[in-house]
């Protein structure tokens, strides 16, 4: 796509309610997180980002989020990346039920969900029972209730975020190239590997991208299915708000995701090139 | 998902209780129906006005702020409708969720529009000594109706509630298990729970590892998170009033640390499968302060936080909501039927532990913190 000068864009007062809105809802209240986090206007501070830097268990926190985080995007990103291929070459029908099966767990609210897996998943939960009634296993698997529970509450949860944006650019792809691969000799396998997968690959990361700052803000389903033992960076944010009263600290800790999460895109995009990403090639 | 305090959570009873048609409901009808305006503001803000008649809401009235949800009718119907009675002040109760934070934000922009709240006995002092509260005034206030040390100089006790081991009765069919036998879990397999945020379970890790309960303050906190971590994987930590009640219901857990109002109610349900004991629970005092400079003046906050220790009303509100009375005449005016249920009738309280409320306020903060980050990773 040709780049054109704004200026002679007919359709820029569309675009002025969503900037004013945007500005107004979200760069404003972002600035004044800023300011707390640095102990107001008046009399700037770093001591609450000093606490962050020296504080063990913030530490951890923030190590055990990246963990589960991480390992949430690459499996959600995965499977994703399966079901996307599935959905981009079956047949129209199949398609469509395929979609809503995604697409219907999508619409569920967090919270139902992640009690959904709790009734699954516990020691007394359905998977267990059977597998303890069928002889499978002699004592309940600890399914739930623990870190395993959670990234498999997140992925479950994330799974479509990386589904839709990795369909997107197979149906985009012209299946001319695939065909020329074989028509010279290529195995399916290495047309796979040479050509299917560097098409989509920006779109792989762009998913996990998206997946994976998702997950970084992610609350209930921790909280539901971590038993109580993960705390998660977002939680402990709203203990400093609403229990402890530290503001400060929570702000700082909320600046502190915030640049992360920025510095993340910029790696990526650097990487596979932000326009490609966003699924313009 | 937002942490819940006990007072959240007898709301929550309430309501429960409500709808499955277990209280005296022609009291509730009533209110409900003198507010037309309940499902529009009552079910969003929990505001519900108290004046029989629009020149009277006209006239001077009496906020008074708690957790919200059908506590807001409780107490508006067994302490607010009689200090109207009695002295023409109407009560408007507002479930606001009167943290902390949001006092001290009132009180210090000077627009307070709450002239009394209900909040843990602790913070009397955490927030009176910053200034935020008006002094109770013990001319007014007789402090001889509750409990010695329940009488700060900013605030006084409303009522009670206790941290108690609730357990399945299969378990230990003669006698009630100890915190001894909650940590025992090669002894008495299954998953226990405790909350998750440090009140009741630093105090039950601290009595299964051999504390006297008159020991257990000032609290050895890292003893007691080595204890909760011994658990392992045995323990789910609550997270709300209705969870812990839940994990039992759903056969989750065997023994747990929890609010007795939850645990009456799970033995109810259960028919005596769940149940619970006094022994070593954790007695606390819920309490009112009056926000410094309250709209209504400090003469009427005064009269009411007089008024709601009438033995009378102190008894219906554990009617009502199923929390104890703070002034001991009212417990020992109990029938038997809710004897059992009271933290604070005399035999209960003589086997409990009493929350140390002076180290509670100097040490809650940094205490939360510390054990959430000690029972998680």
């Amino acid at each position: 796509m040709a780049k054109r000068p704004l200026s002679g864009e007919p359709y820029v007062g569309f675009l002025l309610p969503a900037t004013l809105l945007v500005c107004g809802l979200f760069l404003i209240p972002i600035g004044q997180l800023v300011a707390l986090s640095f102990g107001g206007l008046e009399a700037p501070t770093l001591r609450w980002y000093e606490q962050v830097a020296a504080t063990d268990s913030i530490h951890r926190i923030l190590l055990t989020t990246f963990r589960i985080v991480g390992l949430t995007t690459v499996i959600a990103v995965v499977l994703g990346y399966a079901v996307a291929y599935a959905m981009a070459h079956m047949g129209e029908r199949q398609r469509l039920a395929l979609l809503l099966c995604v697409l219907v767990p999508f619409w569920l609210s967090v919270l139902v969900r992640a009690l959904a897996w709790l009734i699954l998943l516990r020691n007394n939960g359905i998977v267990n029972e059977a597998l303890l009634g069928s002889g499978l296993i002699a004592a309940p698997l600890p399914l739930v209730r623990n870190e395993l529970g959670v990234v498999i509450g997140m992925v479950h949860y994330l799974v479509p975020y990386a589904v839709f944006p990795i369909f997107a650019t197979m149906r985009g792809l012209d299946g001319r190239l695939m065909m020329a691969a074989r028509s010279v000799g290529a195995s399916p396998f290495r047309t796979f590997t040479d050509v299917y997968l560097p098409l989509t690959l920006p779109a792989l990361f762009g998913a996990g991208l998206l997946v994976f700052v998702f997950g970084l803000g992610f609350f209930v389903t921790p909280a539901i299915l971590g038993g109580g033992r993960v705390v998660m960076l977002s939680e402990y944010v709203s203990i400093s708000v609403l229990q402890t009263l530290r503001w400060g600290l929570a702000a700082a800790l909320s600046v502190v995701l915030l640049v992360a999460t920025l510095a993340l895109i910029a790696i990526v995009s650097r990487v596979t090139g932000v326009r490609r990403m966003l699924g313009a090639s | 998902m937002t942490r819940s305090t006990f007072n959240d959570d007898l709301v929550e009873i309430a309501a429960d209780e409500l709808r499955a048609g277990r209280l005296a409901r022609r009291d509730f009808l009533k209110v409900l129906g003198a507010a037309g305006l309940l499902p529009a503001v009552g079910a969003g803000l929990g505001t519900l006005p108290f004046g029989s008649s629009p020149a009277a809401a006209k006239a001077a009235e009496l906020v008074l702020c708690n957790f919200g949800g059908d506590a807001v009718a409780g107490m508006g119907e067994a302490w607010g409708k009689p200090f109207t009675a009695d002295t023409g002040i109407p009560v408007r109760v507002d479930g606001g969720s009167p943290l902390a934070g949001k006092i001290k934000a009132m009180v210090e922009s000077g627009s307070v529009s709450w002239d009394v709240c209900d909040g843990d006995g602790f913070l009397c002092n955490q927030l009176g000594k910053q200034g935020l509260l008006e002094e109770v005034d013990y001319g007014v206030v007789d402090k001889s109706l509750v409990r010695d040390g329940w009488a700060w100089p900013h605030g006084i006790a409303n009522y009670t509630y206790s941290f108690v081991l609730a357990y399945r009765k299969d378990m230990f069919p003669d006698k009630p298990p100890t915190y001894a036998d909650f940590f025992d879990t090669a002894k008495y397999p299954g998953k226990r729970t405790m909350w998750k945020y440090q009140m009741g379970a630093m105090e039950a890790c601290l009595l299964g590892d051999g504390v006297k309960r008159d020991a257990l303050y000032p609290a050895d906190l890292d003893r007691a998170i080595a204890k909760a971590r011994s658990l392992g994987d045995d323990v789910i930590y609550w997270e709300s009033g209705a969870s812990s009640q839940q994990m039992f219901l759903d056969g989750e857990v065997v023994m747990g640390n929890i609010w007795n109002t939850r645990a009456s109610i799970l033995e109810r349900d259960t028919k005596g499968a769940v149940t619970w004991t006094w022994n070593d629970g954790v007695f606390c005092p819920s309490s009112f302060v009056i926000p410094k400079g309250n709209p209504a003046g400090s003469e009427a906050a005064q009269k009411f936080m007089a008024s709601m220790l009438d033995p009378a009303r102190q008894i219906k509100l554990l009617q009502l909501l199923g929390n104890g009375p703070s002034n001991p005449a009212a417990s020992a005016m109990l029938p038997p039927e809710l004897r059992r249920i009271d933290p604070g009738y005399a035999d209960n309280v003589a086997v409990q532990a009493i929350r140390s409320e002076e180290w509670y306020e100097m040490n809650y903060d940094a205490a939360v913190e510390r054990w959430i980050d000690g029972i998680s990773g």
